[in-house]
């Protein structure tokens, strides 16, 4: 393990997202779809498909199919639950191109499948490099865990291809008991069902969701206030943030009653944590910060913690996200990484994500831009401080994966300026979407409703398998490229090489001088706390006269060369010496030296 | 300071040496903390409570009065064959964990009354983290205000590191106290003391080579707690990363009745930490009782809040605890026959802090007949301790700490008046709950109940805190 860089913690209120109950239940619609759809979306995602066999420098391998026994059949555009997950994982681990990782079950008593794969002849996979797969880990992106699977799938049907130095390891529903209730329909902001007492009155969820007007749905309600926080947008249909002098302003909240008479509304529903804002960085603390009660504190999420650490840590990805794009870590904004343009690592899986996807971003995007709120605790952000390895959340869907034009992206409902005219927000995105791509459908309309003692307020928002989640029929173009993408990652992972400038004897006294080379598309790692590092091993009787036998050399950029790196002993006739060479992105090398 | 002086006896059972190897796994006894109800409430970032007030300027505290309890006598006679009882100055050096465990034995079986034995769980080479609660067990012991006295997870005394026995002397002294005197067993009525001696048996009792532990436990938990740049990582990957003190965390989190931390740490000393808080009300109220420098434990106090990850961080930043930092290998050494001073005063100041904790009492004061089935009913709610039913940061978050239960009768109405204040009106309640608010220390609450009910009736009336415990009491309508 090697930890990496401090972080300021800062308490901050998270605002839940929302969600619907649809009367056209979500199970529906996990049959596949039997037609096409009807608007046929432009083609703005192009999977690149390599060309070269070799596995030389940079060149990706060819995919080429795996021919094992019993391989469960490809993945198809629909939405799954957990029992087909857990099968799906269960048949690619009975072929034997795929081990099972044990996990505990979850809180709710669901089991965690997760499988671990990589090209054969690369050593054991648990010392291998690896790059993780984390399917919905917020408990509401069911496009998450469709794309871990779909990239998954379309890994070990080349599995062989793959470069031997990195191993996978996939967990498409990384958080089973939010991801259950999102699947279920329920008015869930990805928390789980543990009950904690939100709003520190003593009574555990008394006051959650309702559907006030009876349509069968639970969306958006919009409370009179004249301190609210937002406001409407030019947009009627949308909000912003309210400024002085806006008016009517609105408290906005998920529909329902206030249960418990205490004046607010449904600020303390049925559960529970989010698994992926449980982490330490930035975990907010307040009651209803959706952290629980103390980080990582069920079995499931201090395990994977567990895991996340035991391994080499190449690369980090978390599925999940509505923004569509590639986002790395900064959930709040006091983090010092929140800040600036990102790592260099974060600027080459951005380029490589717009190969693979066509998703073309002007930056490597924080957290808490390319969601549009902050994510206080999120996994990203201790993944980057503490694992150190590449974070990244990969946006399945968003509202420029289907025709929609825009240069840019915003998300926060007030423009963020990027390098073009970029006025759009992610709801106008979205609007342009609904409007030119849904025909509309997809948007309940503000409404009025009686709460009772005098009180009204207004209901609407969007529905699911909208915003949150795509349409079944649009999962195909949401998850395309991604699993080009893994690829490309795991063949631009860092490849050692040690380069030996000097190896002579005069008598007794050994001269070694060396250089380390990073041949990869990526750096060793992220800089601060273990980077790259030499160690000369001498044989018995030997002695260092002077020089390194223990260089300390820092992030090697990809296609950099380090400094020299010099040690003169006294070694018997005869005597071997040995360079390690380790970094904590790439696969170890060794080189025995004989002069 | 005067020095007690005591008259002791010596079982024949002998002590064995500390021990070279770990102890065997013990039996798993069920750990003793279940989430109950209330659950957890918010977690701070530590900071100075404003409640904690100093209403005595430092120059206007009185010099140390002798302590007008005297230690008991030592404990002669056996209890069972097999288990002898320890004097009280073999507390006064360091314990085998055989002696240890046999003591926590020993003293389960004495004191059945007030001591369960139970266990948090186990620590990392599997042994035993021993929870005793303490108080009278015929009612919920976990439905009280409570304090929680804890050994530091980094006590090092003298050169060695800080064990179980002076968290055991001061757990001795009270049940002997308890069972001894009528008074101070009803005390046990209204209040909870948990203690943890050994919150990490294996850096007390393990061989240091056997000890492979690169995370401090004092920085491993989540108040204050950041990534380090360091390739060591001494504050451990994640808050609660080991399992002493996550066991200890949750502690924390489910008992949301602890209102108070006393933990037994060394004093960091006057150039280590500069004070400059005057003591607080609590505090050298504390300090009369024990005979102690109310401006040491000030200072202690700042010191163990201050350190990022710590456990004082976290109770004080989690359940916004009062925290009560005491060193019982501090100033003078014992004499003769006698405990140290240091040691003498644990009980006392143990005492002291449970004291202090803000339980709830209720009476009524008179009932009036308005109408045929309309009274008007006055009662009073007060805060018997020092310490307020919520910290200021959380009051901020919730409207109250408080709540009024009633039953018997409908309350169409209630009116409460603090000192003065006009009387206000409290919101409608939610069922038969009713929402009082926060009271601080020592505060009293005058309320008017407008009651509708028969002549004859009773009226139930039950006030709840999450750490002012509950007073219950019936009102008569009429008759």
């Amino acid at each position: 393990m090697s930890p990496r860089r401090s972080g300021g913690v800062v308490v901050l209120a998270l605002a839940a997202p929302l969600w619907a109950e649809d009367p056209h239940s979500l199970d529906a619609l996990q049959d596949p779809p039997a037609v096409v759809p009807e608007v046929a979306p432009v083609a703005l995602v192009q999977e690149i498909q390599p060309a070269t066999t070799t596995t030389a420098r940079g060149a990706e391998p060819a995919v080429v199919a795996s021919a094992a026994p019993n391989t469960p059949p490809p993945w198809e555009p629909r939405y799954r639950g957990h029992d087909d997950v857990a099968a799906w994982a269960r048949a690619w681990s009975a072929t034997g191109l795929a081990r099972t990782v044990v996990l505990p079950a979850s809180r709710g008593g669901r089991a965690t499948p997760a499988l671990e794969f990589g090209a054969p002849g690369g050593g054991p996979l648990e010392n291998r490099p690896t790059i993780f797969l984390l399917g919905g880990l917020d408990g509401v992106s069911l496009a998450g865990c469709e794309g871990v699977l779909r990239v998954a799938d379309e890994l070990l049907r080349a599995r062989d291809a793959l470069p031997s130095s990195v191993a996978f390891v996939c967990i498409p529903w990384a958080s089973p008991d939010g991801l259950a209730r999102t699947l279920a329909g329920e008015p869930t902001d990805g928390r789980d069902r543990l009950a904690l007492d939100d709003d520190g009155d003593l009574a555990l969820d008394e006051d959650g969701a309702d559907d006030v007007d009876g349509d069968g749905l639970v969306l958006e309600m919009l409370v009179e206030d004249p301190r609210g926080a937002w406001t409407r947008g030019a947009d009627a249909r949308f909000l912003v943030p309210a400024s002085s002098g806006d008016r009517p302003r609105f408290t906005r909240t998920k529909e329902g009653r206030d249960d418990d008479g205490d004046g607010r509304f449904n600020e303390d529903p049925e559960g529970g944590v989010v698994l992926d804002l449980s982490f330490p960085v930035g975990w907010n603390s307040e009651p209803g910060g959706l952290g629980g009660a103390l980080p990582l504190d069920d079995d499931l999420s201090r395990a994977l913690a567990d895991l996340l650490l035991a391994r080499p840590p190449l690369a980090v990805l978390a599925f999940q996200g509505n923004h569509g794009r590639l986002a790395r870590a900064g959930g709040i904004a006091s983090l010092a990484w929140s800040d600036g343009a990102g790592s260099r690592a974060d600027l080459a899986a951005v380029k490589l994500f717009a190969e693979s996807t066509g998703r073309v971003q002007d930056e490597a995007i924080a957290l808490r831009r390319a969601r549009g709120e902050d994510r206080p605790g999120a996994a990203l952000d201790w993944v980057h401080a503490v694992v150190g390895a590449l974070a990244c959340e990969v946006g399945v869907w968003g509202p420029l994966d289907e025709g929609v034009e825009a240069r840019g992206l915003t998300a926060n409902p007030r423009a963020i300026a990027t390098t073009e005219a970029a006025s759009f927000t992610a709801d106008s995105l979205w609007a342009r979407w609904l409007d030119d791509v849904r025909g509309g459908i997809g948007f309940v309309d503000w409404h009025p409703v009686d709460l009772g003692e005098g009180r009204s307020a207004l209901v609407g928002g969007w529905l699911p398998l909208a915003r949150a989640n795509p349409p079944p029929e649009s999962l195909a173009v949401a998850t395309g490229g991604l699993a080009g993408f893994v690829r490309k990652l795991a063949t631009a992972a860092p490849v050692l090489e040690l380069r030996i400038v000097e190896a002579s004897r005069d008598g007794e006294v050994v001269t070694v001088r060396a250089r380390l080379e990073n041949l990869g598309r990526l750096p060793t790692g992220l800089g601060g706390g273990e980077g790259a590092r030499v160690t000369l091993e001498l044989p018995t009787g030997a002695r260092l006269l002077w020089g390194e036998n223990d260089a300390r050399l820092g992030v090697l950029e990809p296609g950099t060369t380090s400094r020299e790196i010099t040690a003169v002993a006294l070694v018997p006739p005869g005597g071997t010496l040995r360079l390690a060479a380790r970094a904590p992105w790439a696969a170890p090398v060794d080189r025995e030296v004989k002069p | 300071m005067r020095l007690l002086t005591c008259v002791l006896f010596f079982a024949s059972t002998s002590f064995v040496a500390r021990a070279q190897d770990p102890k065997p796994k013990p039996e798993h006894v069920p750990a003793d903390v279940a989430p109950q109800d209330p659950p957890a409430t918010p977690l701070e970032t530590p900071q100075e409570t404003p409640y904690e007030t100093p209403i005595i300027p430092p120059e206007a505290v009185p010099a140390p009065v002798p302590p007008t309890e005297a230690l008991p006598p030592a404990v002669v006679t056996s209890t069972s064959a097999t288990r002898a009882v320890p004097t009280l100055l073999a507390y006064a050096r360091t314990w085998s964990e055989a002696e240890y465990e046999a003591e926590l034995e020993r003293l389960a079986s004495t004191y059945p009354r007030f001591l369960r034995l139970g266990s948090l769980g186990t620590s990392k080479q599997g042994r035993r983290i021993a929870l005793l609660t303490i108080g009278d067990l015929a009612t919920d012991p976990d439905r009280r205000p409570a304090v929680l006295l804890a050994t530091d997870l980094e006590a090092r005394f003298g050169d060695r590191p800080g064990g179980p026995e002076a968290a055991l002397f001061a757990v001795r002294t009270l049940l002997e106290r308890a069972e001894r005197e009528t008074e101070f067993a009803e005390f046990f009525t209204g209040a909870t003391l948990y203690a943890v001696p050994a919150p990490d048996p294996d850096g007390v009792f393990a061989q240091a080579a056997a000890t492979e532990r690169t995370c401090r436990l004092e920085r491993n938990f989540p108040a204050g707690w950041q990534p380090s740049d360091a390739i060591e990582c001494p504050q451990g990957p994640y808050p609660c990363s080991e399992p002493e003190t996550r066991e200890l965390a949750r502690l924390v989190a489910a008992r949301t009745n602890v209102a108070a931390l006393a933990v037994l740490a060394v004093d960091p000393g006057p150039e280590a930490f500069d004070a400059r808080t005057p003591p607080s009300a609590p505090l050298s109220r504390i300090a009369v009782r024990a005979s102690l420098d109310a401006r040491r434990l000030t200072r202690a106090r700042e010191f163990a809040v201050a350190k990022p990850g710590g456990l004082a961080a976290f109770a004080h930043a989690r359940s916004g605890a009062c925290v009560l930092a005491l060193d019982p290998w501090s100033g003078d050494e014992a004499s003769g026959d006698a405990v140290r001073p240091a040691f003498a005063a644990l009980p006392l100041a143990v005492d002291g802090l449970l004291r202090e904790l803000p339980r709830l009492e209720g009476r009524m004061d008179r009932a009036e007949r308005l109408r045929e089935r309309l009274w008007l009913v006055e009662v009073e709610v007060r805060v018997a301790g020092g310490l307020p039913t919520a910290s200021p940061e959380e009051r901020a978050k919730a409207p109250a700490s408080v709540w009024l239960d009633v039953e018997g009768a409908r309350v169409s109405k209630i009116g409460a008046r603090r000192d003065g204040q006009p009387t206000a009106n409290l919101d409608v309640p939610r069922g038969r709950t009713w929402r009082i608010g926060h009271l601080d220390g020592n505060e009293s609450l005058k309320l008017f109940l407008a009651v509708e009910g028969d002549e004859g009736g009773v009226l139930r009336l039950a006030f709840r805190s999450l750490r002012g415990g509950r007073a219950e009491f019936d009102v008569a309508l009429g008759g």
